[in-house]
């Protein structure tokens, strides 16, 4: 008995160290983009070829950020402000628009239910590229080139959401469903009233998928929005076009960029596995 | 349309929105501010039109409607003082934007490719064009050209370089031809000669720095830049008429060899090139030496000052004794699109000729940001003469205007950037790695095969 407890606990040792030395090797380039932001450009570069790069912090993050709010071209606390307002909208309107249409692909039951679930997922196949010019004239006929619509509604009803929420909701009984029927419960009061609050952790989890999409888009934003309404990501890349590549800033405004997806993940871990599981069970 | 045309318009659609796919995924990485840039020159406003325009046609001169305002994208951040001028001598406007290279492109292709928001004018690098015009979305301004009767005044090849087929895209901007600027204090501190005419002479001079100073930065990013300047210089084309790849040659793999014993040779320094320490090392004199085409020289003085008066240029080495000193690194022209009305085209146009060939402007600009104009009238103004300071009162312009007589003519095509994506990594192995040049150049043709589905000439 005892032996096996021992054995039991080496296992668990040796399972625990090797996860934190993956994490480690995951978090490794964080942590020197992090150590990086911190440093003059000479410290960067310090070192030559097969070197480690220096990895303990500097005193120069402020001035690096103060450098970096001097470059009127990239305006980056401007993107910043362009980046959460289009991110945090963006995912309101899409966890709406993906919990109604998962709940109408989970729990109702329709013609061509099966091909329109298929067609949704089959979008998924389509990179964003491929997207950008059929977009471009949709945005344009509807004039909303240059406005922050034009960044948010295009992927509203974002296909992978879709079949999370529907993959998460079919785990409700339609039992229940149908008690709040016989209690007279709307269709909508059935969505709002008795599905939505039974998803909290699957919304959840949800919201942080969609909001690091959002945040992480570069090339429409791109090309649909001009100076003034940028993002973060096209921000970082005027931070390269120009004939001095100033790497400090690019360090510390990649930094800063990866703070509100940090502040997203963490405000919503506790419902985020429980969230990505819910789907696994069915009734 | 018939249903054929149809389809056939839609195979192009398709096509191109790949290729603004394969390119816009590349833009995405890609860093800007390597080359071109662009600078052009004019002589007396050979349109005749600074005003309302007029051309002739028939032997009649017919005013041309031209509207009243344009816009235009550019990349060089040199067009301010062309359009204060075409402003305040026509009292028409210009809408200017400023963009990255890379930004401009995807832009542009989106534009064109949705056929809405294009500008009326836009900058794009000769590398770029073809990618640029298959999406169908630029003006042929071949009669244009013609009108203005302005052909004969631009460097010989030019012409192929914006042309596909008899259509001619771009009026010219600015040239690149390919310099070897180098330190001449530290090079004459340590005894190095700038009597050179080899690589191997050059090589050999670098040997004579102390071990903590390099004579040539070769950043391996920009591996394919250099490899393409030496192709070109040994006369070597990367695709031949009939747009087939035509690189499977010895030249080839001279030019890689030539660039694998730089590096082995202990004489080159890779730091990341455009980063802050990169210009450190030039203006701290640890790094001596870098090839660039003339627009570089802008660069220099912007953002090298510490190192006022103590730099020079000259021709780049021959790859071997007696062969030829002249290539050719960046250069833009204007492209045109398509889906805006003559009238405002006409405008940009105007205004592009007019820029373009007006002497005195260009001789401003070739002073101001050191760029070569493809209108070689320009090159007689005094300007292109006169000593220049930074240099060590070396007159530049001569040096580049000898430079731009013997450029090889060069072909690129809608696949020019992905064949390049292509080899700079191989470069990298066979530079600063152990890959022999011969299998990297098998590899590459290969690979350039099977990506773009063109034969092997």
């Amino acid at each position: 008995m005892h032996e096996k407890l021992e054995k039991e606990a080496l296992w668990q040792f040796g399972g625990y160290g090797f996860l934190v030395a993956v994490t480690m090797v995951m978090m490794f380039p964080i942590y020197w983009l992090v150590v990086a932001s911190t440093l003059p450009q000479s410290a960067i570069f310090a070192g030559g070829a097969g070197e480690l790069p220096r990895l303990i912090p500097g005193r120069n993050f402020l001035a690096n950020a103060e450098a970096l709010a001097a470059r009127p071209e990239v305006d980056f606390y401007r993107s910043m402000l362009n980046s959460l307002v289009i991110a945090v909208v963006y995912t309101g309107l899409a966890l709406l628009f993906c919990s109604m249409g998962g709940f109408a692909l989970a729990k109702y039951e329709f013609k061509y239910k099966r091909a329109l679930f298929m067609g949704i997922l089959g979008t998924l196949l389509l990179p964003t590229n491929l997207l950008v010019i059929p977009l471009f004239l949709l945005v344009s006929n509807m004039g909303l080139s240059n406005s922050y619509w034009a960044v948010i509604l295009p992927w509203a009803a974002y296909p992978l959401g879709i079949f999370f929420m529907k993959q998460a909701m079919q785990s409700i009984p339609d039992s229940l469903l149908e008690a709040a029927r016989m209690d007279g419960a709307s269709e909508f009061q059935l969505y709002y009233r008795v599905v939505l609050p039974s998803m909290k952790s699957s919304l959840a989890a949800l919201a942080v998928i969609l909001f690091l999409f959002q945040w992480n888009l570069f090339l429409w934003p791109l090309v649909v929005l001009r100076e003034g309404k940028y993002t973060i990501p096209v921000a970082i890349s005027k931070i390269m076009s120009n004939d001095m590549i100033a790497y400090d800033q690019l360090m510390v405004a990649s930094a800063m960029a990866i703070v509100p997806m940090f502040v997203v993940f963490i405000l919503l871990q506790r419902h985020f596995v429980n969230g990505i599981l819910g789907g696994a069970v069915k009734e | 349309m018939t249903d054929q045309n149809a389809s056939s318009d839609r195979r192009q659609l398709l096509k191109a929105l790949g290729t603004l796919s394969v390119a816009s995924m590349a833009g995405c990485v890609s860093q800007s501010g390597s080359d071109g840039d662009g600078s052009g020159e004019s002589g007396d406003g050979s349109t005749g039109s600074s005003g309302d325009g007029s051309t002739e046609e028939g032997g009649e001169a017919t005013p041309v409607p031209m509207a009243d305002s344009f816009s235009f994208w550019e990349l060089s951040k040199t067009w301010g003082p062309h359009i204060e001028r075409y402003e305040s001598e026509t009292d028409a406007t210009v809408e200017h934007t400023n963009m990255g290279p890379d930004e401009l492109l995807d832009n542009l292709q989106t534009r064109l490719l949705s056929g809405t928001g294009a500008p009326d004018a836009a900058m794009v690098e000769y590398t770029s064009l073809k990618q640029v015009a298959k999406t169908g979305g630029l003006r042929d301004v071949s009669d244009w050209i013609d009108e203005a009767d302005i052909r004969d005044d631009f460097t010989s090849g030019i012409w192929e370089v914006v042309s596909d087929g008899d259509a001619v895209y771009e009026v010219p901007y600015d040239i690149g031809p390919a310099t070897l600027f180098y330190r001449k204090d530290i090079w004459d501190e340590h005894g190095l000669s700038d009597d050179i005419e080899t690589y191997d002479e050059f090589i050999e001079e670098g040997k004579k720095l102390p071990d903590d100073v390099s004579l040539l930065s070769l950043p391996d990013s920009g591996l394919s830049v250099f490899w393409r300047m030496m192709y070109r210089q040994l006369g070597g084309v990367e695709f031949d008429e009939e747009g087939r790849l035509a690189f499977d040659n010895d030249k080839a793999v001279q030019a890689m060899a030539q660039l694998q014993e730089l590096a082995d040779a202990g004489i080159t320094d890779d730091t990341a090139s455009w980063s802050q320490q990169w210009f450190a090392g030039f203006n701290e004199g640890t790094v001596t030496a870098y090839l660039s085409g003339a627009w570089f020289s802008g660069t220099l003085m912007s953002s090298m000052d510490e190192a006022a008066g103590d730099w020079r240029g000259m021709k780049i080495p021959a790859l071997e004794s007696g062969g030829t000193r002249a290539s050719n690194i960046g250069g833009s022209g204007v492209c045109f699109p398509d889906q805006n009305d003559e009238a405002t085209a006409r405008r940009a146009f105007d205004f592009v000729v007019n820029t373009t060939t007006n002497v005195e402007e260009m001789a401003n600009l070739f002073a101001e940001e050191g760029n070569i104009s493809a209108y070689m009238p320009a090159w007689d103004d005094e300007a292109f003469e006169n000593p220049r300071e930074f240099f060590g009162g070396q007159a530049l312009g001569t040096l580049w205007t000898d430079i731009a007589d013997d450029i090889p003519p060069y072909r690129y095509t809608l696949d020019s950037p992905k064949i390049m994506n292509l080899l700079n990594p191989l470069l990298q192995d066979v530079v600063y790695g152990d890959l022999d040049p011969e299998s990297a150049l098998e590899e590459w043709v290969t690979q350039s095969a099977n990506e773009t589905g063109r034969e092997v000439a």
